[in-house]
Formats: structure tokens, sequence, C-alpha cells
């Protein structure tokens, strides 16, 4: 066990180096002075020295980026040079935002999702099964954007019942939640029906029917058990929908997250904010993928030996 | 193709019809349209569906019904484009990753590994970042998060092909690592690339919409859903027609393909029973 989480440690770490790298040189290969491209287009001349000097951008590239390293190790991400602060107040203040948006989006996805595909595989072939295979399709074709328009059409236009923009309050929460959690919600029903039909059919379901147990205590106990864990393994995977509903939910609903931080950044040409945001983000994402698999090793022992 | 196959699921059948249907209009927009997607006409500015207009006009006085059909090129060609690039770079590394193995392969594998850890979307805006907005790193933007995909999927089926019988004798026969990748693995890629392929297409468009939506993709006035449906954004109380119309034709599209994938991967594979998601 120890074995093995040592050597998902040691892989995360490398991923983490080469998405630092990817994030480095994506500013420094790109035509164009580095130190302009970072400080941006209206950067005073002093601006600019300042920069070259902490960025050191007349030494070699692998300098560079050692240096680069250690500056966003201390949390010094540079200035954003859009907002006028530093990048690093500029991800506190919107990561948490993010953060209670994607576990709301989470939770109701697992909440609504996994249930779904359970009935909808105990009652194989029938109404209900269609129907919810039908929403799941329909789920992950709809646009994130398209679904948000049309929610704020419906619920604050015309309903009157949730504000269409803005954070803070639990009516704020609502639309940006259900949008963000839709193509996890659609993933998660059709990968539990898939996996439970299968299950139902095995022999030891077979044989708890035999023995007379209630079909009640069958599904959910029995087959239930052999479903969750994979489907649990997919949440983490699939972290990265969340995240991608996420920068487009934001922006719609004008909800003040990393998403719509990057966003503007990037229309702002805004570096070290792209580079800090994207940064954060791959690395959470990196830190949800371990903790997965390490829990994963926990409750299955057969992962530790793949 | 397994035409058969793919008409016996109905589902498979309306994927099939849906995308047809799409790929007409697409070509045959400047016939079917009545109207100039590019022409305006401030007088007509913001108008309801009608005779004149089958899905109304948008703030310029834009004939919508024209837009959204000259929209379907847009994003067919960046769908299929995106996704061809992907292909091409993607197929043949993870064929020679999975043939030829050794260093090679595993370093080509943790880039691929490393590319896959990064969220699309995210990897396509710092793209966009890095080159600037515009219909080319619109392409690679979407290309690039598709050849690690392609590259592993091909790998796998790479490896388990060369531990045939008949590669073997093609290989006793003289036929050189060339001939035995082209003649003898490449023709059986051809089935789980098809499908991938497929919803790697749907994805593509999807994600191209969602990046014009947020004016990092195509941009006005080119007639392409996403910012279409960002531009309607300020007239939703008064025209939301102009948001309906956009993003229904977005969705049947990558809806209609999606379909037409899972009746493949069924066709290609009948063990398969749609157990992950595409896109």
């Amino acid at each position: 066990m120890l074995a093995y989480v040592a050597s998902r440690l040691i892989q995360t770490a490398l991923t983490l180096v080469g998405i630092s790298i990817l994030v480095f040189l994506a500013v420094h290969l790109t035509p164009g002075d580095p130190a302009v491209i970072i400080g941006g287009n209206e950067a005073s001349d002093e601006e600019i020295r300042i920069i070259r000097q902490r960025l050191g951008l007349d030494q070699p590239l692998p300098v560079q980026y050692l240096r680069w390293v250690s500056h966003v190790l201390r949390g010094d991400l540079g200035r954003s040079h859009r907002a006028g602060r530093e990048v690093y107040d500029e991800l506190a203040t919107t990561f948490p935002v993010s953060l209670a948006l994607a576990a709301g989006g989470l939770a109701l996805a697992v909440l609504v999702g996994i249930p779904l595909g359970i009935v909808a595989a105990v009652h194989r072939d029938s109404l209900v099964d269609l129907a919810v295979m039908g929403l799941s399709v329909a789920g992950m074709s709809v646009p994130v954007f398209w679904l948000a328009l049309l929610m704020i059409l419906l619920f604050a236009l015309r309903l009157e019942w949730l504000p269409s923009s803005g954070w803070g309050t639990w009516q704020h929460f609502l639309l940006p939640a259900v949008s963000v959690s839709l193509a996890t919600l659609a993933l998660l029903a059709r990968m539990t029906r898939a996996m439970m039909v299968e299950v139902l059919l095995e022999d030891y379901v077979r044989t708890a029917r035999a023995k007379g147990l209630p079909e009640r205590l069958v599904r959910y106990r029995h087959a239930l058990r052999t479903v969750l864990p994979p489907v649990v393994t997919v949440i983490g995977l699939r972290f990265g929908l969340l995240v991608g509903g996420a920068v487009i939910t934001e922006t719609v609903f004008a909800v003040p997250g990393l998403g719509r931080l990057v966003v503007l950044a990037v229309q702002y040409r805004d570096f070290p904010t792209i580079q800090a945001g994207v940064l954060l983000i791959a690395v959470c994402i990196s830190f949800i993928n371990l903790g997965m698999d390490v829990l994963y090793g926990v409750v299955d022992p057969r992962v530790r030996y793949v | 193709m397994r035409t058969r196959a793919i008409l016996r699921s109905k589902s498979g059948l309306v994927g099939l019809i849906a995308v047809v249907v799409i790929a007409v209009a697409a070509v045959l927009a400047p016939v079917v349209a009545r109207h100039d997607p590019f022409e305006q006409n401030l007088r007509a500015s913001l108008g309801p569906a009608g005779r004149q207009h089958w899905m109304g006009t948008d703030d310029l006085g834009r004939d919508t019904f024209a837009r959204v059909l000259f929209g379907a090129r847009v994003s067919l060609m960046i769908g299929a484009g995106a996704v061809g690039l992907g292909l091409l770079v993607g197929v043949p590394l993870g064929l020679a990753s999975g043939y030829f193995g050794g260093t090679f392969d595993a370093v080509a594998m943790r880039i691929a590994d490393l590319l896959l850890a990064f969220p699309r979307i995210l990897m396509a805006i710092l793209i966009v970042a890095v080159y600037g907005v515009g219909i080319n790193s619109l392409l690679v933007a979407i290309a690039v998060p598709d050849i690690p995909i392609f590259a592993r999927l091909a790998r796998a089926s790479t490896l388990s092909i060369i531990q045939l019988d008949y590669v073997a004798a093609g290989r006793a026969l003289g036929a050189s690592d060339t001939r035995i990748m082209a003649r003898h693995v490449l023709p059986n890629l051809v089935g789980p690339v098809t499908v991938q392929a497929t919803f790697s297409v749907a994805a593509a468009i999807l994600i191209a919409g969602g990046l014009s939506f947020l004016g990092l993709g195509v941009r006005p006035p080119t007639p392409e859903w996403g910012s279409m449906l960002a531009q309607a954004r300020t007239y939703m109380r008064t025209a939301p027609h102009l948001i309906t119309y956009p993003g229904l034709a977005l969705a049947a599209t990558v809806l209609g393909i999606n379909l037409l994938g899972d009746a493949l991967r069924q066709a290609y594979d009948p063990r398969f029973r749609g157990r992950l998601g595409g896109a």
C-alpha cells in the first residue's frame, strides 16, 4: 500500500513539473518579447525593466524556468496589469467561489445522476429507462452556455424567480450549479446504468435472489456495492468536466470565480493571471486524481498491483 | 462502414438522418437561404419569426435562418478540420509508439498522459491566449487535446494487433516494418479510430461553440452558433428567438453526431453496451 501511494505521489509530482513547464513555455515560446507579453502593451519602460530583471530574461530558458518556479512556490505570481493587483490576491478571492460552485455542481450530479442510473437499470428497456437514457444523451449534447441562457430566459426573465447573474445568496447559486453539473450528471446516470445492468446479471446476484432475499436488498446491498467504486473514480477523473463547465457558466452568470477570471485575462492578454489561473486549476485536478486513486487503492486491494 | 448495423439501431438511424440533413443544409446553404447572412437591414432589426424571415432577424436585421444555415458550415468545417488534424498527428504517433516500443514509446506516452491531465477547455484557452483569437488558433486549440487521445487509442490497438499470427507471417515473409504498419496494422485501426473521431467531432463542435461564445473563437460577423448566442444575450428579453435557434442547431448537430457515434461503437464492437459517454 505504501509503495503504491509513493509511486502515485511521484507520478503526481512529475505531472506537476510537466504542467508547470507547459505553462511556462506558453509565454516564452511565443513570438515577441516575453517581458512585454507579461507586462502588457500599456506597461511603462520602467515596468518592463523590472519584469525583465525579476525573471532574468537574459538567462537561458532552464534558468528562467527555475527562477519562475521559485517565485511561484513563494506565492509571488506577478502583477495583473488588467486588475492592477497582485495575481495572488486575485486568485485568493476567486478560487473559493469556484470551489463552492464545483462542490455544489458535483453534489447535484451525484445525488441526481446515480439514482437515475439505478432506476433506469432496474427497469431496463422500460419507458423510464428510455427517458433517462434520452435525457443523458441530450445532457451530454446540449451546450452549457445554451442551457444557461435558456434557464435565465425562463427562471430570471419570464418567471422572475431567480436572479440572472451575480453571486452571494443561495438564489444566485442555483442556476449556475445546475448548469455546471449537467454534463457530469448525464455521464454518471449513463455509467451507473450500464454497470448496474451488467452486475444485475452476475451469478452472485442470482444467488442472492435464489436464497430468497428481498429484491430491494439484492439491488442496494449486493449490486450497488459493486457499482459504486468505479463510479466514484470517474467522478474524480471527470473533475475536468466540472472545470470546463465552470469556465463558461461563470462567464454567463457573472459569477466572480476562477474560470471567469481566466477568460477575462485571456481577453486582455493578461499573462501572469492566465499562467497562475491555469496552473492552479491543473494542480487541483492532479491532487484530486491522486486522492481518488489512493482512496480507491484503500477500498479495492486489486488496484495496488496494477 | 457497417451501414446495416447502424441502421438496425433506431437511435443510430436518427443520428445518421440528423447528420445528413445538417450536412446537406450546410452544403446547400447558399441555395436554401433566401437571404444573404451578412445583409443588414436596420429597419427590420430584431424582428420575430415570420413569412419573410423564418427564424426572425437579429439586431442588425440580418436573417437568422440564413445565419444558422451558414453557421452549420463553419461548425462542421471546424469540427472536421480540428479532428482531422488531431487524427493525422495522433494516429501515426500512436502506431509507431506501439509498434517500436522502447524509449520513444515511453517518452511519447508520458507526454500524452501529461496532456490528458489538462482539462480540454483550459488547454484550448491557453493556446488561444498565446496565439491570439482567430480561426487558426481555434483549430489548433481544439486539435491538440485530441492528439493524445488518438495516440493512446492507436497504440493500444497496435499492441494487440502485432501479437496476431498474420503479422508474424508477414514478418516471416520478409515484409518491412513500414509495410506491416501500413498494410496489416493500419487497416485494423480504422474501426476504433472512426468511433473515437465521431465523438471527437461532436466534442470539437461544442468546444468551438463555447470558445466563440466566450469571444475566444470565431468572431463576428462570421455566422457561428456560439458567437451568435453571445451577441443575442443583449436582446434576450425582446428577441428570445435569437437564443432559441442557434442553440437548437448546435444541440441537434452534437446530439446527432453522438447518437451516430454510439451506433458506430456498437456496430464495431457488439459487446459494448455504451459503458462510457462520448464527448
